[in-house]
């Protein structure tokens, strides 16, 4: 069992994340709606992994996914977005991140992903 | 650098496909959604959500639909049930989260189709408009229109370009 952060905007997908995880026995330790957000939760509650959105207002998924690394190198972060262009993923994935799940996606994408993260 | 009318139904129809089987969970998702010329005159537009698209490309991408629609919508992907009634005063909140979402993912598909001919395009958030009967007019330099009618009702989809 993990302890997993979710951050995205919408709680549409919030709710179906935290479903398919919940399903699975891990605990969903915060949900964060924007990038400022997901930084605050990260360091108050140490999660194991972060489901992390890209568009987000105040501060986008990119620039928390880079502060979140000065704090902890080591994070394990799972992008899940609608913006699947080439250059993000790549650029994504250069800085670390273990996958980038493209909405709209299957549960067994998100799944699949989390296990080989942990 | 210039988008055909046919290449932006295309896109529009394959992406609306796409989200119908995944987001839906339709798997005879291709009969589902058809393009049409032209909405009956008494449809209505009382919501309307708009994304737009910077970097690579400059427009603006808006969805609109009558609120009968909008519900029917919501409800299906909010896993909420026919019969429950969506509070008024939550409309407009809710609205925006399942509706902004469909169309964040419609708009990252078409910029996913888009970016071989102009570079990563950045979107923005979901801007929702709701009013009575809705007329839009935005003074970009092109804009196209495409209507689909579905299991919910007629959605029109509009793209503007600068």
């Amino acid at each position: 069992m993990a302890k997993v952060l979710i951050v995205d905007d919408s709680k549409l997908i919030r709710n179906i994340i935290k479903d398919e995880l919940k399903k699975k026995g891990h605990q969903i330790v915060a949900e964060a709606t924007n990038g400022k957000e997901a930084i605050e939760f990260f360091k108050d509650k140490s999660p194991d992994l972060i489901t992390m959105d890209i568009t987000m207002d105040e501060m986008d998924g990119l620039e928390a996914i880079k502060e979140i690394y000065k704090i902890d190198s080591k994070a394990k972060i799972i992008v899940v977005s609608a913006l699947g262009q080439d250059e993000l993923i790549n650029s994504a994935i250069d800085m670390g991140v273990l996958d980038f799940i493209i909405k709209p996606f299957e549960p067994e994408r998100l799944i699949n992903s989390v296990n080989k993260a942990l | 650098m210039q988008i055909s009318e046919e290449r932006y139904k295309e896109m529009v129809k394959q992406a609306f496909d796409h989200i119908m089987e995944v987001m839906f969970n339709n798997k005879n998702a291709k009969d589902s959604i058809k393009i049409i010329s032209a909405p009956p005159p008494t449809e209505k537009r009382e919501i309307a959500i708009l994304i737009q698209f910077t970097d690579g490309l400059e427009g603006k991408l808006i969805f609109a639909c009558s609120k009968e629609t909008a519900i029917k919508i919501t409800k299906k992907l909010a896993g909420i049930k026919e019969e429950t009634e969506i509070k008024l005063e939550d409309q407009k909140k809710v609205f925006k989260d399942s509706l902004g979402e469909l169309m964040n993912i419609l708009s990252g598909k078409m910029a996913y189709s888009l970016q071989r001919d102009f570079g990563t395009i950045r979107l923005t958030t979901p801007t929702i408009i709701t009013g009575s009967d809705l007329i839009i007019t935005i003074y970009d330099i092109s804009s196209m229109s495409t209507y689909l009618e579905s299991q919910f009702g007629i959605i029109e989809l509009t793209l503007t370009l600068n």
